[in-house]
Formats: C-alpha cells, sequence, structure tokens
C-alpha cells in the first residue's frame, strides 16, 4: 500500500490531518480536531482516519497519570 | 489466538543540525462510541506504555454529546512535571473486528491521543513490539 511520505507531512507539525483509507494523501487539516472536522464535513466526507503530527523539532514523552 | 497487526507509521523529526530523521512510531487505529453513538472518523493513537489511562482531546468526546466535565476529574502527570485535567469517561472501543468496553480521559489540554495500559493494553493477551518488522502485534 502506498503511504505518504513523511517528509510531506512537515507542514502539518502541530496539526490534525485526515487521511483517505489507502494513506496516500492528506483530505484536509485542521490545528484543532473540531477544525478539522468542519472541513471534513464541508466536504461530506466520513470515514476518514485522522492523525495528529507532533511538532517537528521537539521529542515526544507523554504523560501518565500519578 | 486472533492476531491483529498494524504497521508503525513514520512521523518527521529535525534534529539541531536541521537534518531530517523518520521517527516510527507505534499507532493504532481505533473507533469509539459512547451511548450508542459513533464517533464518525477513525482516530490513529499512540501506544504508550508509559501512560495509564487513554487520553484523548477533549473535542472527541463533544462530538460524542459527552458532558466532558461531569466525568470524574483526574490529573495527568509526567514529564516536567506538568499537570493536565482530564475526565473520565466511559466508551465503547473498536480495534479491526474486535471491541471492549474502557474508559477515555478526556482533556481540554492535550493533543495527542494516547493508548495507556490500564485504559487498553489489559484488554490484550500479548502486545509486541516487532522492531525489526515495524509492526505492532496484538493478541486478544
Amino acid at each position: 500500500m502506498k503511504k505518504i511520505d513523511a517528509k510531506k507531512l512537515i507542514k502539518y507539525e502541530d496539526q490534525y490531518v485526515a487521511f483517505k483509507g489507502d494513506k496516500s494523501s492528506v483530505l484536509a487539516f485542521g490545528i484543532t480536531i473540531k477544525e478539522l472536522e468542519k472541513k471534513l464535513d464541508k466536504l461530506e466526507i466520513t470515514n476518514a482516519i485522522i492523525s495528529y503530527i507532533p511538532p517537528i523539532g521537539k521529542s515526544l514523552s507523554p504523560l501518565c497519570q500519578p | 489466538m486472533p492476531t491483529l497487526n498494524f504497521e508503525y507509521l513514520p512521523r518527521p523529526y529535525i534534529d539541531n543540525n536541521d537534518k531530517f530523521h523518520e521517527i516510527y512510531k507505534s499507532i493504532i487505529p481505533i473507533r469509539l462510541s459512547s451511548h450508542h453513538r459513533l464517533y464518525p472518523h477513525t482516530i490513529e493513537c499512540l501506544l504508550d506504555s508509559g501512560a495509564d489511562f487513554n487520553l484523548l482531546p477533549a473535542h472527541i468526546g463533544e462530538k460524542l454529546q459527552i458532558k466532558i466535565n461531569k466525568g470524574l476529574p483526574t490529573t495527568h502527570m509526567g514529564i516536567g512535571n506538568v499537570g493536565i485535567t482530564a475526565y473520565q469517561h466511559k466508551v465503547k472501543m473498536f480495534i479491526g473486528t474486535y471491541s471492549f468496553e474502557t474508559t477515555v480521559d478526556f482533556s481540554f489540554d492535550h493533543r495527542i491521543p494516547i493508548l495507556g495500559t490500564y485504559g487498553f493494553f489489559r484488554f490484550f493477551k500479548t502486545i509486541i513490539f516487532n522492531q525489526k518488522e515495524l509492526q505492532t502485534e496484538l493478541t486478544y
């Protein structure tokens, strides 16, 4: 399955993107999920794959509950 | 035992020398429902063995018409001793053909969807991070 090149995701850093099923291209993007959903609703798209692209120049170390 | 396999997904990273890297992450696609409402899209979540609970941006819960602030308030802390507030709610989670009832902590202060040990890992018999094949193997 052809997948989107990670280099092409750089411009979406710290944003949410929506892929179509084969992950070959970005359908829409938004700074928040709400913004992304509005775009998808306008395009009448359901069943997109929503993904968060972390900031590019920072390391990711998620949280845990005490 | 039924097995689900998910390829690691590359995420871009640029180091201090402006050199580009691909960091491969264990990311699992899930669907969510609450009170018979299904979130309309698949959500890619980071599988995080360092996290105890599932943690998702609050708007996903709002889209499911969950009253976020009515959930059990919890505090998530970790790197840098920074704490954020989240609200715990019961949900049904779908991964491929497998589903189970669990909880998600929804936060207005958090962006990256995370699956944690108590909220996700414990519903599986084995979880293998296959670094050679760059895929996650889940058996249930």
